[in-house]
């Protein structure tokens, strides 16, 4: 199954730029100009790895990683930074981020760092999974119930 | 979206754990202690000369109190049935009561009830469970799906291919272990499909292609349950039982009768499948959601030691259960999976003893301390002939009527309990109906037919853990969601379950029970096992 990269940034160049770049390699990308746009997307649907821009108008990186987080705590995030910014990706890894990237960054890193952040949400999910199996087998009733999370 | 989802609003008062654990221990102390004891189990009792036997063992003083200790024991059933039906307590706990309620309420001798903790049935399921967790443990059970279904195209072929072959490992191997892994690989053939025939970032979804999915592997898996004793703990239980009457039977055995249904059922599944479900499915061509399982395949790369060794432990393993069960037992090859893993170092000792499921090890072997108190307190005796009177007056008391009979009771209880729950109840009642119905080849073919149904636990969620995984863990990637609504297993299971059902009637009643026979004498040593109702008898040959 192909990795679903969803990339955040205000400037719209620069995301289409990169997402034509991942695109050839085989990657499902999605864009987003805004953090509110991207929280708001990643409420319905599920993506592998997140590459945020640490500075965006409207609600910064570090507060969409902080929402982003919350609800879809198994999405890896890489945050996006500039030289000025690296404080800002310093506190997204405190918060839960996996990674930064500086910008303009090298497709290779990029890569290499998506599929990083990919091999470690695939290993937790494969985790729970293992861990809901567990519980189905001594109690299939519990696949009934509402708290039964579905990520 | 295309799809959407219906959370079950609670399960209402089965929910409550606290309340049914207290309306089981009411029930019990109710049946057990309150109501009086009917005429006809004292009758019985004294008939049999069970109370003298209870009052050699000093387990009762009189034929009254032998009377009393039957009626505690039959308190037992409701309120394990209530127990298992609602998960009061966990599944174990309720098995571990078993002899809890023995020791203290002195229903047998204290040397006996520890027995059917250690005889060859539970070490064989322990030895089968530390089996599977040595498979999951280094990814065989991914490299044997990847080899089957790596190579195929289309949709007809990938979905027999999928339906043979998962009944197949289903019969030798956790068919729990196998659904986890493969309802994740389903869910991403799927998406494959869908994504492939997709505008570019849009998913179009077909939800009748993921539930087609997920159902036909679901299915496949819970109908190699027939094929061998090692498909499943509730396999186990019966086998115990048996034994208990004195008439064991090997591995070879079960499986002369039970595992030629397990490739028919499987096609079976596929027909079904594929003529009643895939008639709505958008997108007909699975291949480009087949890459995923090439990828697997891939990331795997050749095969390494750890599962080279485990295979050939399994092969030895089979083999020894096949021609070696006579002088070995079932326990003895199936001890081999808790020593060859750590003696070649591919799993951990540690990790294998946290992977068994100590939960069913304590289920199963209380329900066969159940079995010895039903046996021994002439409760067993007692059910059996009420229930055979009942029998009687629709003509079901016999040969393929009885089969039927109990195989339909047993088949829709499994669905609504669960499929061990079913076996551990129904098995010490079936067995003396068997005996009772006085048919060559009893009590056999009545266990076999109560748990061959165990195997059909289709169409409720809590039947069987393989439909709680594929519910559960079968969600669409892009979303979440779940696939499969809890009332599609009525829609796409319950005319399966009949179809099956009527297959084993037909192929395993009339066709593999006639052409195989049975050992002749197993229904005479049986008899005079339940007749002394004491001493367990010499084994008489399993025959192969």
């Amino acid at each position: 199954m192909k990795i679903r990269v969803l990339l955040v940034d205000d400037e719209a160049e620069f995301i289409e730029q990169l997402s034509e770049r991942l695109r050839l390699r085989d990657y499902d990308v999605s864009t987003c100009l805004s953090g509110e746009e991207a929280v708001e997307k990643l409420k319905s649907l599920n993506f592998d790895v997140v590459i945020l821009d640490v500075s965006m108008p409207g609600i910064d990186g570090t507060e969409a990683l902080r929402r982003i987080k919350s609800s879809k705590p198994l999405t890896e995030v890489i945050m996006l930074t500039g030289h000025a910014t690296v404080e800002s990706a310093i506190e997204g890894m405190k918060l839960g981020a996996f990674d930064y990237l500086m910008k303009p960054c090298e497709t290779d890193e990029l890569i290499s760092k998506i599929n990083s952040a990919h091999e470690r949400r695939a290993a937790q999910e494969e985790r729970i999974r293992a861990a809901k199996a567990e519980k189905y087998f001594t109690s299939p009733r519990s696949a009934l119930k509402n708290n039964d999370s579905q990520d | 979206m295309s799809h959407e989802i219906e959370t079950p609003g609670g399960d209402g008062l089965l929910a409550s754990k606290s309340l049914w654990l207290v309306v089981g221990i009411a029930v019990f102390l109710l049946v057990g202690f309150i109501l009086p004891t009917p005429e006809s189990l004292t009758q019985i009792i004294e008939q049999r000369g069970i109370d003298e036997k209870l009052i050699e063992w000093g387990v009762a003083e009189n034929l009254e109190e032998a009377a009393d200790k039957a009626m505690t024991v039959l308190g037992i059933i409701p309120m394990a049935v209530i127990f298992f039906a609602t998960e009061a307590i966990p599944i174990g706990l309720t098995g571990i009561m078993m002899p809890i309620l023995a020791y203290f309420l002195h229903l047998l001798p204290k040397g006996m009830i520890g027995q059917t903790f250690a005889g060859d049935a539970p070490l064989f399921l322990l030895g089968v469970l530390a089996m599977g967790v040595a498979v999951v443990d280094v990814g065989l059970h991914k490299r044997l799906a990847a080899w089957i279904l790596g190579w195929t195209k289309g949709f007809y072929t990938p979905v027999f291919v999928l339906c043979v072959s998962m009944a197949v490992i289903g019969s030798f191997i956790s068919a729990h272990a196998m659904c986890a892994f493969m309802t994740p690989v389903m869910m991403a053939v799927y998406f494959g499909v869908v994504q492939s025939k997709s505008p570019a970032g849009e998913i179009q979804h077909d939800p009748h292609l993921a539930r087609f999915l997920l159902f036909t592997l679901c299915f496949a898996l819970n109908v190699g349950g027939v094929g061998s004793p090692a498909a499943g703990g509730r396999n186990v239980i019966m086998m115990g039982y048996w034994q208990g009457y004195g008439v064991p039977m090997d591995f070879f055995t079960w499986m002369k009768y039970g595992f030629p249904l397990v490739p028919i059922l499987g096609l079976v599944v596929a027909v079904y499948m594929v003529v009643f479900f895939s008639r709505k499915i958008r997108n007909k061509d699975l291949t480009p959601g087949l890459t995923a399982i090439k990828d697997e395949n891939r990331r795997m790369g050749q095969m390494k030691y750890a599962e080279y060794v485990t295979f050939a432990m399994l092969i030895v393993i089979l083999l020894l259960w096949v021609f070696a069960s006579g002088t070995l037992g079932l326990g003895g090859p199936a001890l081999l999976a808790l020593l060859i893993p750590v003696i070649f170092r591919t799993t951990d000792w540690h990790k294998i003893l946290n992977g068994i499921s100590w939960d069913a090890w304590f289920m199963y072997c209380g329900a066969l301390t159940m079995g010895a108190l039903l046996k021994e307190s002439g409760a067993a005796l007692w059910l059996a002939q009420s229930v055979m009177g009942i029998l009687s007056s629709l003509g079901m008391s016999q040969g393929f009527g009885l089969w039927v009979g109990l195989s339909s009771f047993s088949g829709l209880m499994t669905n609504f309990m669960s499929d061990a729950g079913t076996t551990a109840l129904l098995g010490p009642i079936v067995i003396p109906m068997g005996i009772m119905s006085n048919v060559p080849g009893e009590p056999w073919a009545s266990g076999m037919a109560v748990a061959f149904a165990t195997s059909f636990a289709h169409f409720l969620i809590v039947g069987t853990p393989n439909n709680a995984i594929v519910y559960g863990l079968g969600t669409y990637p892009d979303t979440g969601e779940r696939a499969i609504r809890p009332i599609d297993f009525v829609k796409y299971g319950f005319a399966l379950w009949v179809i099956c059902m009527v297959i084993v009637w037909i192929i395993a009643f009339l066709g593999t029970f006639s052409l195989i026979g049975f050992p002749e004498g197993i229904l005479e040593t049986a008899r005079g096992v339940l007749q002394s109702g004491a001493e367990i008898a010499e084994p008489v040959g399993g025959g192969h």
